[in-house]
């Protein structure tokens, strides 16, 4: 048979999409999809959302040339989204920074200087001077990072011993805080322990699914495609969508429903009441399972404390506060949320809410609840979290295959490094919190540090950080591995005067001179993905693994090295007090570098290569310029929290075991991985004898709260007349820093449009392709209107995604979080839209 | 322009839509259904001149209308020559 290499090539993609669809091509000549170039092909995660989706990396001559879908996959099985497609794109763009940028005058730094090419050595010097000072002026609160859930595990882990013990401040934060910190808060109210009890498997075992506040079709495509093939499988299957306005996943929706924003918190109690009223209650679950929580209300909207709806809250000081109640109690609470009531708040027809009720009630349906950014960023996102498994314990729908509520995660390690690592002003490793003392004790243990050195005072937290640098309070800062300056809202009140504070000194690590790094005093250029050895952790709980493929441009060095390499400036004497020296007078004179990293532990394992089963080898540059094998000794350092820490449920494989597989589900127990968690079964750490247990809690008992509907922080009024919901596209991914770089994708998607309705465009005289100024109280903005596509909102609320840096639609929103959780409620604040 | 930019796409459709997502892929240009199985999904082939032109595609054909999802499988892209040169016989 002849076969050119188009044909060659068209067999190819043939057959390899034949058989990611499970089905196989007759007279397909070609069985396998590798071609014979002389490309190295190895495994790593995506560097985008937090699915996870596992890709094959194509290395040619020192350069990624392509990336293909991972047939190996368990999350994606060979499957890939246009994003993940381009991905070998998104190092190369043409304005890669390759060496250090102060801001500069006369040879001298200025803040109001221009930025000019540094050596590390002087990138160094004057940021050590700078944190010196502050640590002496002010002490440890003054100083602060801002972090990343796209940090790989071992940099969050060395970030965090760098700050919490090295600097003793736990003003660091993850950008995480932004888009998971009401699910991490909601978890841990309710099970006392964070992340899903379920896993991806769960697509393929339920016959319900309801997205809350989820976007899945374009922000979690290769999900999104799971769950369509499900739908269409298994004739039973349903799917139900609420959302503010319609998206892309209403096409697959049996019960669609586009509610009034904030009344979702209505809609979670009236299901419970459904549940309950029709005698649907699983009484032998709850009996055994479940304790009743009254929570505190009024709890205001994380606003400055001089704000005037922060003053009239009663509980804005003790937000998270409850008490015990019973089931009756309970039970009288949701009465108030039925079928009427419900539906005229949230302008949902009632058959709609009576068959999304019933799905859930009814015991024959095996159901999963996914939510995003809807439910996160809100500024009842906690309490959002708390009613949906609220649902799920009442009727017992929880921790098996095919039932349980599932938090979709947006970042790529927001799971693993941010959450897992606990890089957050509250947390350490391994679900341990800094105000318990036998937590800082057995950190302090862990990392062979005197009693006392860590802070037992929270940090800041990330929308509290901008105020503190607006405020003068955290004068040293480093930003690294996020855009925090388009990500963060009310940037012209809070951010950007922050940053631009002349008492201010401020580090972003970028590769690329995003807002955030124009917005600095000193960038410095920063090695991404697989320019580095990584771990990721994703939504499921799988941890994964990537070996270095290439080297970074010009000087980039990553983020490891960079924090690593830092902790060399610092004398212990000029970073603790005499008293904590002489709890252990052998770290006196030595650098942090020293105690932190070099400490016995950290630099166990010497210097190897690294080999793949195929026998090629691959560079590891912090290995080389350390000396040992730096990734290794952090994460197995990292590891002892999971394994002999005082929470249970957090142990993490050994290193190797990961470089070899495609990611293991923790909790790993003799190196087997853990599909559901909590029932006996499934999850080795249950009980004896018991069927269920919530080991996250003492008594084994997760926590019903009763949570009532309360309004939104800033609704729109006769001035500001609609809502404005923020978000994301398919094509770009979160500030755009990476794809707005691909060329393909930003020929896509080049620019931000406001979705509106036809309608509300009329009124104003606006039409489609039009120009149109979107006005709050804070800031305004211009953009093109778009009536149609895959964004159809209701009248009185418009959709703008924040990817698009020449529109930063952050100028707008306001600075209001959920106050238990303290992120930001991106989805809801008051604008108006007039003609350009 | 010389070169080979191919992909290989993933297609699911809404049953109801299905004859429709049909013709209208099949008169895209570049786009060629390999097979199409019992539950909507469609296995494409999608050729181009240029990868601008192979994304712009994929972008279209998300936002078909009775598209539920399209995931790409398959990349291969090369600027040069002798594309049509025998490999193998």
């Amino acid at each position: 048979m002849k076969l050119s290499r188009r044909e060659f090539v068209r067999a190819n993609a043939a057959a390899a999409t034949a058989a990611a669809a499970g089905v196989s091509l007759l007279n397909s000549p070609i069985a396998t999809a590798k071609n014979s170039d002389n490309i190295r092909w190895d495994k790593a995660p995506c560097r985008f959302c937090g699915t996870g989706c596992s890709v094959l990396v194509g290395t040619q001559n020192g350069r990624i040339v392509a990336t293909q879908g991972d047939p190996d996959a368990p999350v994606n099985r060979g499957l890939n989204c246009i994003k993940g497609y381009f991905l070998s794109k998104i190092q190369y763009g043409d304005d890669r920074l390759t060496k250090p940028l102060l801001r500069m005058t006369d040879g001298k730094y200025d803040k109001n200087g221009e930025f000019v090419p540094v050596s590390w050595d002087a990138a160094f010097d004057i940021m050590a001077e700078k944190w010196k000072a502050a640590l002496k002026d002010k002490g440890p609160t003054s100083v602060g990072m801002f972090g990343s859930g796209q940090w790989t595990v071992w940099e969050g882990y060395a970030a965090s011993k760098l700050l919490k013990a090295g600097f003793r401040t736990n003003n660091l934060e993850p950008n995480a805080r932004h888009c998971m910190a009401s699910a991490v808060a909601g978890f841990i109210r309710t099970f006392g322990a964070d992340e899903p009890m379920g896993v991806y498997d769960d697509l393929e075992h339920a016959d319900a699914f309801v997205l809350w506040g989820s976007n899945m079709a374009e922000m979690h495509p290769i999900l999104w495609s799971r769950l369509t093939d499900r739908r269409l499988t298994h004739d039973k299957c349903k799917v139900a969508v609420l959302s503010t306005f319609k998206n892309r996943n209403f096409d697959l929706a049996d019960i669609p429903m586009v509610f009034k924003p904030q009344t979702d918190l209505a809609i979670l109690n009236y299901i419970a009441n459904y549940i309950i009223k029709s005698g649907k209650v699983n009484k032998d679950f709850i009996g055994k399972n479940v304790n009743f929580r009254r929570g505190n209300t009024d709890i205001g909207y994380g606003l400055r404390p001089t704000d005037a709806r922060e003053k009239q809250a009663a509980n804005a000081g003790k937000a998270g506060g409850s008490e015990a109640m019973t089931f009756d109690e309970y039970a009288k609470f949701v009465a108030d949320y039925d079928v009427d009531s419900v539906s005229k708040l949230s302008g949902v027809p009632k058959e709609s809410l009576q068959a999304l009720a019933e799905l859930y009630a009814d015991p024959s349906i095996k159901i999963v609840s996914y939510w995003t950014m809807g439910f996160n960023q809100h500024s009842r996102g906690t309490w959002c979290n708390n009613l949906v498994y609220n649902i799920h314990l009442l009727t017992g729908k929880i921790s098996e295959p095919g039932n349980g509520p599932f938090s979709l995660t947006g970042q790529p390690s927001a799971c693993g490094t941010a959450r897992e690592v606990g890089t957050f002003a509250h947390r350490l490793p391994a679900d341990l919190v800094v105000k318990k003392e036998a937590h800082r004790d057995f950190s302090e243990k862990v990392w062979k540090l005197p009693k006392g050195t860590i802070p037992a005072k929270p940090g800041y937290h990330a929308v509290l950080q901008n105020r503190m640098l607006k405020d003068g309070k955290i004068n040293a800062y480093w930003v690294m591995c996020n855009n925090n300056m388009q990500a963060a809202p009310n940037m012209n009140e809070e951010t950007l005067p922050g940053y631009r504070n002349p008492d201010n000194f401020i580090v972003v690590s970028d590769p690329y001179p995003t807002v955030t790094a124009m917005a600095a005093d000193l960038i410095l250029p920063t090695s991404m993905w697989a320019e580095k050895e990584g771990a990721y952790g994703n939504a499921e709980r799988r941890t994964q693994f990537w070996r270095q493929q290439v080297k970074a441009p010009g000087e980039s060095r990553s983020d490891l090295w960079q924090i690593v390499e830092f902790s060399k400036r610092f004398k212990v004497e000029e970073v603790w007090p005499e008293e904590l020296i002489a709890q252990k007078p052998e770290y006196r004179s030595k650098t942090l570098y020293d105690v932190l990293y070099a400490n016995g532990q950290v630099d166990r394992y010497p210097q190897q290569k690294v080999t793949d089963s195929a026998g090629n080898v691959y560079d590891n540059d912090e290995m080389e310029d350390f000396g040992f094998y730096l990734q290794k000794g952090l994460y197995e350092e990292y590891r002892i929290f999971g394994l002999k820490g005082p929470k249970k449920g957090h142990e993490l494989g050994e290193f190797d075991a990961y470089h070899q597989s495609r990611g293991l589900r923790w909790p790993v127990i003799n190196g087997k991985e853990t599909l559901w968690r909590y029932r006996t079964g499934y999850d080795p750490l249950v009980a004896a004898g018991k069927e269920v247990e919530f080991y996250g809690k003492p008594d084994g008992k997760a926590a019903i709260f009763a949570l009532p509907y309360e309004p939104a922080a800033e609704e729109p009024d006769d001035e500001y007349d609609l809502w404005l919901c923020t978000g994301r596209v398919l094509e770009h991914w979160h500030s755009g820093s990476m794809t707005q770089r691909v060329p393909e994708l930003y020929r896509a998607y080049p620019d931000a449009l406001i979705f509106m309705h036809p309608e509300d465009a009329k009124k104003r005289g606006l039409r489609r392709g039009m120009t149109a100024t979107i006005a709050s109280r804070r800031g305004n903005i211009t953009m093109q209107v778009e009536t149609r596509g895959r964004n159809r909102p209701p009248e009185g609320l418009i959709f703008a995604p924040w990817f698009d840096a020449r529109r930063l639609v952050n100028k707008l929103t306001l600075d209001a979080t959920c106050p238990i959780s303290k992120e930001t409620d991106y989805k809801k604040c008051a604008v108006k839209v007039t003609r350009t | 322009m010389s070169g080979i930019h191919v992909s290989g796409v993933l297609v699911h459709a809404h049953p109801k839509y299905l004859e429709n997502v049909r013709t209208q892929l099949e008169s895209t240009p570049g786009v060629e259904i390999e097979t199409v199985t019992s539950a909507g999904r469609l296995i494409t082939v999608v050729e181009r001149p240029t990868n601008h032109e192979l994304a712009d595609v994929f972008t279209d054909m998300q936002n078909t209308a009775g598209v539920l999802s399209a995931s790409l499988v398959y990349h291969y892209s090369d600027d040069e020559d002798a594309v049509d040169q025998e490999i193998k016989s």
